[in-house]
């Protein structure tokens, strides 16, 4: 279902007609479940918040406005019930639960083992920087990479300018890009050889109290940052 | 083109941790049997609200008493206040281009407009006004009646935005808070004939600031869909 279709589908259903809502259900709900895994982390969480996207959307379908575009109102909504289940929880990081094996990597039908487990460890990499960076970059990360929201689109679901939502998805990039660089070093060897002797260089030349510091200036001296 | 723009381009080699999500295929489901207003059934309450928060600010002005200076002056200075107030309702209200809400920039301004215009109004039109000492004894009255005045809309703005906005809640219902406020001081202006500025600014413009904090926090805490 293209755009145009699927919002014409909310408009029905906004002005009362019940039989559209299967229409918007069938084309946002994997595209809310995936938002919501990368922002949680946990597939079977995002289900239980897309259940309650899906209600506070029939609860406000009349604030719809006509001619609206769904899916970034979709994606709003979507936020807020994360938002308020992280403050109702006062969890920074999404508690799993055991049987819970987390964001799926991704698709490697058709490669070999190692690129798949090379796919697998890149993607879970992703999920765990995503999880600590902050909730602003991440949000602003996720809307335009993962989403394919426009900068301007993003902005007025995140409330804030598109100048301000560019430097923060670019905040998270770098950390994502920082940490897969690491990754890639690591499975291509002598990566953490190579990161233990410059934090022992550094800690040799600034001295015992400077050396707490070690682990973001020699990663940061690794990337070639300035 | 700056650096963070360049590299926005480069973000697709970023791997999706939710990939395979993405591509399941959505479960057949039903509609909610709870029920919930269509479109045609919230216009018909946003009109209905706006009748009633009218007709409680036009009555209370009238049972309390219009001034008997009301001089073109008067009704000049109010008629200002009055397209401030609608202007500020209109585009706290505009769905903007994609239909969620003009930008943060364009209500921060309107927002801080809202009581740039009552103040610089007021100041303007008390210039030939008569000396005066501020009192909370005369300031109380007409403090007490704005509050009266914008508590009537304010409430029921609280009423018919309740988790009403996706985005920007708390700015837009700042907006709505403001103007509630902003009918107040016009109602006491209608009312109280002294004209000092620094009666107006307290007693007849305090209101406004209070309702736009209520709205913003009524809006930070139950005004997100």
């Amino acid at each position: 279902m293209d755009e145009t279709e699927l919002n014409a589908a909310m408009d029905r259903y906004a002005c009362g007609d019940s039989a559209a809502f299967a229409l918007v259900h069938r084309a946002l709900h994997p595209r809310l479940s995936a938002f919501l895994t990368r922002m949680t982390g946990s597939p079977t969480l995002a289900d239980d918040l897309v259940q309650e996207t899906f209600l506070r959307m029939h609860r406000a379908r009349a604030t719809f406005a006509p001619g609206a575009a769904v899916l970034p109102w979709a994606y709003a909504i979507a936020r807020n019930v994360h938002f308020d289940h992280t403050r109702a929880a006062r969890l920074r990081r999404t508690e799993r639960l055991p049987s819970d094996p987390g964001a799926e990597p991704v698709d490697d039908a058709g490669s070999d083992v190692e690129s798949a487990a090379i796919a697998a460890q890149a993607a879970r990499t992703v999920e765990h920087v995503l999880a600590r960076i902050p909730a602003a970059q991440r949000d602003a990360f996720v809307l335009i990479r993962y989403e394919g929201l426009s900068v301007q689109d993003a902005a007025l679901v995140l409330g804030a300018t598109p100048t301000a939502v560019k430097l923060r998805a670019f905040r998270a990039y770098e950390a994502l890009r920082a940490e897969l660089e690491d990754l890639r070093g690591v499975s291509g060897g002598g990566a953490s050889e190579r990161r233990a002797s410059l934090r022992e260089e550094e800690a040799r030349d600034a001295g015992g109290s400077r050396a707490a510091k070690k682990g973001a200036a020699g990663s940061a001296e690794k990337r070639g940052a300035p | 083109m700056s650096a963070p723009e360049r590299d926005l381009l480069s973000f697709d080699h970023i791997p999706d941790p939710a990939a395979a999500v993405a591509r399941r295929d959505a479960p057949v489901a039903t509609p909610p049997t709870e029920r919930s207003l269509t479109r045609s059934e919230r216009r018909s309450r946003l009109v209905l609200g706006l009748v009633i928060a009218l007709v409680w600010v036009v009555a209370f002005t009238l049972r309390s008493g219009l001034r008997a200076d009301l001089s073109l002056m008067v009704v000049g200075e109010l008629a200002i206040w009055v397209a401030t107030g609608a202007g500020a309702l209109a585009i706290a209200l505009h769905p903007g281009a994609r239909g969620l809400s003009l930008g943060v920039r364009v209500l921060a301004v309107v927002l801080w407009s809202v009581p740039a215009i009552f103040v610089a109004s007021a100041l303007a039109w008390s210039l030939d006004a008569s000396p005066f000492t501020l009192t909370w004894a005369n300031a109380r009255a007409c403090l007490g009646l704005c509050t009266v005045l914008g508590a009537g809309p304010l409430f029921l703005a609280c009423v018919l935005f309740r988790r009403a906005f996706a985005v920007m809640a708390p700015w837009r219902l700042a907006l709505l808070g403001a103007v509630c406020g902003l009918s107040g001081s016009i109602g006491c202006q209608a009312h109280c004939p002294i004209g000092a500025a620094s009666h107006v600014l307290v007693a007849h413009g305090l209101p406004i600031v209070i309702g736009a904090l209520i709205g913003a926090a009524y809006g930070a805490l139950r005004g997100r869909t």
